[in-house]
């Protein structure tokens, strides 16, 4: 599995569409609910939310593209701030800071794993945040999502 | 002893802990990284006679992003996650990996915690179909060493058997006497092949023996096993039974 970045910023850019969606549940101490994907060239996707319930600020929303062997590539991870991070190519660390996992070329072609790259962000700071960024970034229809500076009025 | 490095490791170690105040305690990561560039995040929380160390569930959660836990935790890779715990002294609670810690013992104990959540998480790695492709590897390597490389055919297609690809045999041993048969059965799915290939194989006047080799026989449902055990001539419960594996094939040897 050797995706280009035009491989990667089409899978971003394809209008998405829920096909169907778990019931959240709680299990072994978090939250999790998954939903299907897919899009017109007939690519099939996975989009997890998870948060953890003993830790407000653990919490992750993700899209995976499904392969037709199977195999799930990570596309993308909008991650809380209660880890730090290290992005070992650029040589870049943070730490306390949401921030957004996305599958790049550079990092694929070096044997990482596809999402290891990861850049601070100030677009959001809960998991409902992160699915709504997640959501407008990917062009997903089908799922209800509010941005968190709506809230604030 | 070099000082100049001593001071100068010291220095490194110190300055690349991250220690964030949390509760009464604190939340420390170590600059040791997950496979996705995420370190992890160790709490520390007091307790009489030393500090509790909690991953607060964050492990498992990671895992359930590409996995189905269920799945993952259930069977051979289950049990590895159960030993991996084990072995460092840990405890898993509702989903939490805790480690307990006197004072004295707290900067071991957290570089422990670490190695145990990367071997955690190196758990996803294995996949359902690298689980079943280790049998099938470990399986034709034991028959290889009990019978010699040389009478050992890996999927084998019976030569004088019509549409002989419809029903696969997984290595054929020479014997001397009629051939040996070995399907190895990581899943119910292939038992029930299995079924099919030897009733199938039972019908025609082919002289062969039989052995089946279960990767787990207690992950098989029952229905699955008693339709298997009456097809086959003979079975191993585990691939784990290597002793009881070359007794039974050295029978059948020729002398």
């Amino acid at each position: 599995m050797n995706f280009t970045d035009a491989d990667l910023l089409k899978f971003r850019n394809n209008p998405k569409r829920v096909n169907k969606k778990t019931k959240e549940r709680s299990l072994d101490g978090h939250s999790e609910q998954d939903l299907s994907l897919s899009d017109a060239d007939g690519n099939q996707y996975n989009l997890f939310i998870r948060q953890n319930e003993r830790m407000e600020n653990n919490f992750s929303c993700g899209l995976l593209v499904v392969l037709n062997n199977g195999e799930k590539v990570t596309l993308a991870r909008y991650n809380g701030n209660d880890h730090p991070h290290f992005n070992p190519i650029e040589k870049t660390r943070f730490s306390n800071e949401s921030h957004i996992h996305v599958a790049t070329e550079r990092y694929i072609a070096a044997g990482r794993k596809s999402e290891h790259y990861a850049e601070t962000t100030d677009r959001y700071t809960t998991s409902k945040g992160a699915l709504h960024c997640l959501v407008m970034d990917y062009h997903i229809a089908g799922i209800a999502t509010e941005s968190e500076q709506t809230e604030l009025f | 002893m070099n000082t100049a490095l001593s001071s100068l490791l010291c220095q490194q170690w110190c300055a690349s802990a991250d220690i964030q105040a949390f509760g009464e305690g604190a939340r420390v990561s170590l600059p040791m990284y997950g496979r996705d560039g995420d370190a992890y995040s160790l709490y520390l929380e007091p307790e009489i006679g030393g500090w509790v160390i909690s991953d607060k569930g964050a492990s498992l959660m990671r895992l359930s992003y590409e996995h189905d836990l269920d799945a993952l935790l259930g069977g051979q890779r289950g049990k590895v996650f159960g030993q991996v715990v084990a072995e460092s002294g840990a405890e898993y609670l509702d989903g939490e990996i805790i480690l307990r810690s006197t004072e004295s013992d707290l900067a071991a104990s957290l570089l422990e915690m670490n190695r145990t959540l990367t071997r955690i998480e190196d758990i996803g790695m294995w996949t359902r179909l690298r689980v079943t492709n280790t049998f099938y590897d470990d399986l034709n390597e034991q028959l290889k060493e009990i019978a010699g490389a040389e009478k050992v055919h890996q999927n084998w297609l019976i030569p004088s058997l019509a549409n002989a690809g419809d029903y696969p045999v997984d290595a054929m041993i020479e014997t001397g006497r009629a051939p040996l048969f070995v399907f190895g059965v990581p899943s119910s799915d292939k038992a029930k092949l299995v079924t099919i290939i030897l009733q199938h194989l039972n019908a025609t006047h082919i002289a062969f023996d039989s052995l089946v080799v279960y990767q787990d026989m207690g992950a098989i449902p029952s229905k699955d096993q008693r339709r298997l055990v009456n097809a086959a001539n003979d079975m191993i419960d585990s691939i784990g039974s290597r002793e009881d594996l070359a007794r039974k094939i050295k029978h059948r040897l020729a002398a």
